[in-house]
């Protein structure tokens, strides 16, 4: 009696613990997207200029890369409708992990085609960019232009007049030399300026006489 | 009895194996590809360069400017009182560390805000909390307040008070402009009038 209740007892327990590490497996949060790369491996994404499309490579690859290259507008769909790239596809930012922009870059890659990520700005494209690349998919490039280069009826016309944020430092050393130049100056200025003296000279006094 | 004992015992052998082999987490820290895209998606992390100069003036001590340009770009010119951590070596233990503190609002900034975008979404994947980037980076901050446009006479007061914020701040970093220097220089141009009496001339009349 004894002997059964204690085989009882070890069956509860065997089953009691491969049902808890079965619940555990599959309560298991396993999340869709994963990193492929490590943090310092994206680090070293970021200066290769293998990963980017330069405006002028991006003209040249509209008029003709012969069906391999897909470009992905990631603007919102207002943006998107009121005019894009000929025969770009429409991901939206927030929708970068969506199963139905998952089922697009993978037809792309099956496809043996290069994606080609363009936004409103570089810094647009930018985040997106890393967020795939981050994520595994090997066939992604950046845009490192604007829209409106991209843009034929833009292109010409207003291509020169869009202020280019750049990576490059703008500083007019100039003024900034005058500003401190002019902070050390100015003390003497005051100094030279501060004794204005305007002596003036009593003419005949009313000297009286007789 | 003893089978089973036997079958716990494997139970638990292989599951230890299991975990010897489990690849090593180090993810837990860090943020989840789906939240990083929704905080890239969220521009919240960008502070203007008005923000900026402002708690700059008041001396913030919770604000950390971090360049993250290359030593010569920084060493030519900088947002005054910013640390250098070139971006290259953001993932270093002791910049890590210096990114960890708690209690400081750090900003990255660039030439533009590109670079300095890149190293925030690096940042922000590794589970650093307060980071935030600088929007136009050093470019716009020169060209804002370095070189501040007057505005029209027809512009409204605000855009005149933001005006005169920005001279003043500009005043802080690096002394007075030319603008600055003038008041000074009329303040002291006291106009002394010396008059001298002709000695032979006095009012002496007489008989």
């Amino acid at each position: 009696m004894e002997e059964l209740n204690k085989t009882n007892r070890l069956t509860i327990l065997v089953v009691a613990f491969v049902l808890v590490i079965i619940v555990g497996l599959i309560t298991l949060r396993r999340p869709d997207v994963k990193y492929t790369l490590s943090p310092a491996e994206s680090l070293g994404l970021l200066n290769d200029a293998a990963l980017v499309v330069t405006p002028d490579q991006a003209l040249t690859l509209m008029n003709d890369s012969g069906g391999k290259t897909v470009f992905i507008d990631v603007r919102n769909s207002v943006a998107f409708e009121r005019s894009h790239v000929k025969n770009a596809i429409n991901i939206p930012v927030r929708e970068l992990f969506a199963p139905k922009s998952k089922s697009a870059f993978r037809e792309i890659e099956k496809a043996g085609q290069i994606a080609v990520l363009y936004g409103e700005t570089q810094q647009q494209a930018n985040g997106p960019w890393l967020m795939l690349r981050q994520t595994g998919y090997k066939n992604v490039l950046m845009f490192t232009g604007r829209y409106a280069q991209l843009e034929r009826n833009l292109a010409d016309s207003l291509l020169k007049l869009l202020p280019q944020f750049s990576e490059t430092p703008q500083i007019d050393t100039a003024a900034l030399k005058s500003i401190s130049a002019s902070a050390g100056i100015s003390p003497d200025v005051a100094k030279t300026e501060k004794k204005a003296v305007a002596p003036v000279k009593k003419t005949g006094s009313s000297g009286g006489g007789c | 009895m003893n089978k089973k004992y036997l079958l716990l015992a494997g139970i638990a052998i292989s599951l230890g194996i299991g975990i010897l082999f489990m690849p090593e987490k180090n993810t837990e820290k860090q943020v989840q590809p789906e939240q990083l895209l929704a905080a890239i998606n969220d521009p919240s992390r960008f502070l203007s360069t008005d923000d900026i100069t402002d708690r700059l003036v008041k001396k913030d001590p919770a604000l950390m400017l971090i360049d993250v340009r290359p030593a010569t770009q920084f060493s030519a010119f900088s947002i005054p009182g910013a640390v250098n951590f070139p971006i290259d070596s953001l993932l270093t233990a002791s910049i890590q560390d210096m990114l960890n503190q708690k209690e400081m609002d750090k900003v990255f900034f660039s030439s533009s805000d590109l670079t300095s975008d890149q190293a925030w979404i690096i940042c922000k994947r590794m589970g650093l909390k307060r980071i935030y980037v600088l929007e136009g980076g050093v470019n716009k901050w020169f060209n804002t307040i370095v070189k501040a446009v007057k505005p029209a006479e027809t512009a409204p007061a605000e855009a005149m008070e933001l005006y005169q914020f920005r001279m003043a701040a500009c005043q802080h970093f690096f002394g007075s402009r030319e603008m600055g220097a003038n008041p000074v220089a009329t303040a002291e141009k006291k106009e002394v009038r010396v008059v001298k009496k002709a000695s032979g001339d006095k009012t002496g009349g007489g008989c």
